[in-house]
């Protein structure tokens, strides 16, 4: 080679293995050879220029000294012609080969650039038995992925799987096997730990394919890339909770989702609640597109149109409407829309929610309706409520004060109430404020007179209560009505009552002086026709005065009796301790000075009692005397022993009274009549016929019970029980 | 009769009807319950010769029966003046009410007082005159 050309080239494309055209550097070497004499290169000047562009022009430089006229190369125009020729076409080659240099530069840089950007290594593994030694290629970008530094790491198939989560090492080995065996290929998730720190998990998804040889199809090597999917996972997983979640909501929520499409009149979607909610599930709205307006009830059909005409505006809507359910009730539902137009200002699409609102519905008209109701109920009310602030003004007054007090509410309110209370009821307000404040939670009963409007006195009687305390209220609520008739009525009937107990009271005394002057004559005659008995011994004038004597006597007990009745039946009774046998003294004792007395009938009496028994003493008496009169009036004379016999036992629980003699008794036909008034059993009868009637009477004041028996022959026996009150 | 067979000296009949002072009279006398009997036809009768005869000793009655209905002044209204009088009356007389009255707070009424002491009703009669105290 001329030595120029080789030293050029050595100088310049050492180390080189630029595939120069050998053709050209024939060429060259033979122009070169040509040439006489050859100077040392002016390229010594340039040390090391590697690059290609700079070969280039080093070479087009020493060309063009091979053409100048002090070029060490001599030659004619004609050597020099070819040699400009032949640096052409160098120079030619030479751009050639930068521009395929720069390009293989570029796809290299485009390379690496697109694996960083996509987080995607490549490798390549030799295909050999023994993979653990064996050095493998792994790009920049698989480094990083990998965590590792290619300078500290022995790059095999072993360091690999070892970065490699323990639980997917095998599997990972399989998809390997299986890609070397059957599939030539394979694409696999798998999860790698960087840097073999357990706790830098990524996700990678691994692509290869095995190379074989042509010829002979052996597996040469696998080649692969390994791209890192853990940020898309991530975002995959979170998508797919995220949907889940929101189907779950769209599945279970009471309200139900829907939207539909208005140009193609399709139902896009609506949530399986449609089924709680309109009793209809998803598919026979899907099937039929009007169902839903034909649930809507036919009053709210007109509301339910409106909305619709409202989103066709573009407006977001909101209706309530009832709909039958499928199962018959009437359900109330709040519809929440939101339209959507298209550009030409057409509604396509609808999206809504229907929430049941029939609770709330139901209680809001609930609440309605017991407002009206107390409104009501106020309003007609015979009874005002009014509110009273502390200055005693009123703040508030039904509409029923006009009916009570003629006032109208409106010039009611704001007035005092000191200018409407009776003069002579002002110490009852001072009164009743005294003890609001004083006793705030107790109510207070009250009755004051009033000025209505026409200018009359109004008696008003109510309850006042303290509700100071209360913002709301702050003051006093009376409410109250007109008593004016009530009190009247009252004050008539304490005045006729009043009246009554006078006359009754006079009656009394009357009763009491007509017995008395009715009696007392009696008594004086009796005394004289028993003292002429005593003066004569004329029996025929001594049975003359008998028979006057007994005639008087029934006189004289017929008055005790209806004086006796007019006592019972007009006085009170007057309950105090109760001595029997006091009182059965007294009987026996004023018995003795009668007819009655005289007769030879033995009176039994056996006291039980300890004081504690209370009732009406007069009444006892009355009871007893006649019982007792009775038995010796009506005795047996053919008994050699007649009695009567008194047994009572008395105490804390009330009294028996026991009368039983062994007379002559009564005939049960008679049984019914006895207690009869003015009822006598025979002519001989010498009583009044007011005794038993008068003992019946007298128990029944005292709220007691009277039983007998009675036979013929046998006697007659009287239970009395009397209650201890 | 025997002169001492007398229960009493004098006795006093206060009473408004007629009859029943003499039948008083008569059955006292007849009864040798009085030796003497004094009928009086008033309550106010009856404290005027009392209060007459207050210093009188052999005057005044040893025992009085009071009748209680009586016009103008009663049997207790009499017993409200009577308390006013000496203890040399009070002491010598024995009151005896005499009544018709069945009322139980006349009879109540009578037995409570201090200077009563027997309720009698009418009429008086020999067995009723055997209640009656004994001097």
């Amino acid at each position: 080679m001329n030595a120029l050309l080789e030293d050029l080239l050595n100088k310049h494309l050492a180390g080189s293995d630029l595939p120069l055209d050998p053709g050209l550097l024939n060429e060259l070497n033979a122009l070169l050879d040509a040439a006489t004499s050859v100077k040392p290169g002016p390229s010594e000047q340039a040390e090391g220029p590697r690059t290609l562009d700079e070969l280039y022009h080093t070479l087009w430089e020493a060309l063009n000294i091979l053409g100048d006229e002090a070029s060490p190369v001599a030659g004619n125009g004609d050597i020099q012609g070819a040699i400009l020729d032949a640096a052409d076409k160098l120079n030619k080659a030479c751009r050639n080969i930068v521009l395929s240099e720069q390009k293989t530069l570029r796809e290299t840089v485009h390379l690496k650039t697109i694996q960083s950007v996509a987080k995607a290594g490549s490798w390549d593994v030799p295909a050999t038995r023994d993979l653990s030694d064996v050095q493998n290629y792994w790009s920049d970008e698989l480094f990083h992925l990998l965590g590792i530094d290619p300078a500290t790491t022995k790059i095999t198939y072993e360091q690999y799987i070892e970065l490699v989560h323990p639980d997917d090492r095998e599997f990972m080995k399989e998809e390997v096997n299986k890609a070397y065996m059957e599939t030539g290929r394979y694409d696999v998730e798998y999860r790698i730990m960087r840097a073999g720190d357990a706790n830098q998990q990524r996700i990678v998804r691994e692509i290869a394919e095995v190379v074989k040889d042509k010829l002979t199809g052996e597996p040469v090597s696998l080649i692969g890339v390994t791209i890192d999917i853990t940020d898309i996972k991530l975002a995959e997983r979170a998508i797919v909770d995220a949907n889940i979640e929101l189907r779950t909501l769209f599945n279970t929520m009471n309200e139900v989702f829907f939207s539909v499409d208005l140009e193609h009149n399709n139902l896009l979607q609506i949530s399986p609640a449609c089924t709680r909610v309109y009793g209809y599930g998803p598919e026979e709205f899907a099937k039929d597109p009007f169902l839903w307006f034909s649930l809507v009830v036919d009053e709210d059909k007109k509301a339910a149109h409106e909305s619709n005409v409202r989103l066709s505006m573009g407006e977001i809507t909101q209706v309530e409407y009832r709909i039958r359910h499928k199962d018959g009730r009437i359900r109330w539902l709040l519809i929440r829309m939101w339209p959507t137009l298209n550009v030409s200002g057409k509604l396509i699409r609808i999206d809504g929610i229907a929430s049941d609102v029939t609770e709330r519905k139901e209680a809001e008209s609930a609440l309605a309706n017991s407002e009206l109701k107390l409104r009501t109920l106020l309003e007609n009310s015979n009874d005002a409520i009014v509110i009273i602030n502390k200055d005693l003004e009123y703040t508030f007054a039904t509409e029923s004060i006009g009916r009570i007090i003629g006032y109208a509410m409106e010039e009611f309110v704001g007035t005092s109430v000191l200018n409407y209370i009776h003069p002579d009821d002002k110490g009852v307000i001072s009164h009743s404020l005294f003890s609001l404040t004083n006793k705030p939670d107790a109510p207070l009963p009250f009755e004051v007179r009033f000025r209505a409007k026409d200018g009359s006195w109004v008696w008003l009687e109510g309850v006042a209560t303290n509700h100071l305390g209360e913002a709301v209220i702050d003051g006093y609520i009376a409410n109250f009505r007109d008593v004016t008739d009530e009190i009247r009525y009252r004050k008539e009937l304490e005045d006729a009552n009043d009246k009554l107990k006078r006359t009754n009271a006079e009656l009394d005394r009357f009763v009491y002086s007509v017995s008395h002057d009715l009696r007392a004559p009696l008594g004086s005659i009796l005394g004289l026709i028993d003292f002429t008995a005593t003066e004569t011994a004329d029996d025929d004038l001594i049975q003359s005065l008998s028979m006057m004597k007994s005639s008087i006597e029934k006189l004289d007990v017929f008055i005790l009796d209806i004086l006796d009745y007019s006592r019972n039946a007009r006085l009170e009774v007057k309950r105090t301790p109760v001595n029997f046998s006091a009182l059965l003294t007294d009987i026996r004792n004023s018995l003795k000075f009668t007819s009655t007395g005289n007769s030879h009938v033995e009176i039994r009496i056996n006291i039980e009692e300890d004081g504690a028994f209370c009732s009406d003493k007069s009444r006892i008496l009355i009871i007893l005397s006649n019982l007792i009169a009775n038995s010796l009036r009506y005795y047996d004379p053919a008994r050699p022993d007649p009695y009567v016999e008194v047994t009572v036992v008395a105490g804390a629980d009330g009294a028996l009274i026991n009368v039983k003699d062994n007379g002559i008794g009564i005939h049960k036909d008679y049984h019914p009549y006895i207690f009869n008034m003015f009822y006598r059993v025979s002519e001989k009868s010498k009583g009044s016929g007011l005794g038993l009637y008068l003992v019946k009477e007298t128990v029944e004041k005292l709220s007691g019970d009277i039983q007998f028996t009675s036979t013929p022959g046998v006697g007659t026996e009287f239970k009395i029980f009397l209650p201890n009150p | 009769m025997d002169s001492n067979s007398f229960n009493y000296e004098k006795v006093m009949v206060v009473d408004d009807a007629e009859i029943d002072r003499f039948l008083a009279k008569k059955v006292l006398t007849k009864h040798a319950f009085a030796r003497e009997v004094l009928p009086v036809d008033s309550a106010v009768n009856a404290l005027g010769y009392l209060s007459e005869n207050q210093e009188n000793k052999d005057a005044l009655p040893d025992l009085i029966f009071l009748d209680i209905n009586m016009p103008r002044m009663n049997g207790f209204d009499f017993l409200e003046e009577y308390k006013k009088l000496p203890e040399s009356v009070k002491k010598k007389c024995i009151i005896v009410m005499l009544s018709s009255s069945l009322l139980p707070e006349d009879r109540e009424l009578a037995m409570n007082n201090p200077y009563v002491c027997q309720f009698l009703n009418k009429p008086l009669t020999a067995d009723k005159l055997k209640e009656v105290v004994n001097p």
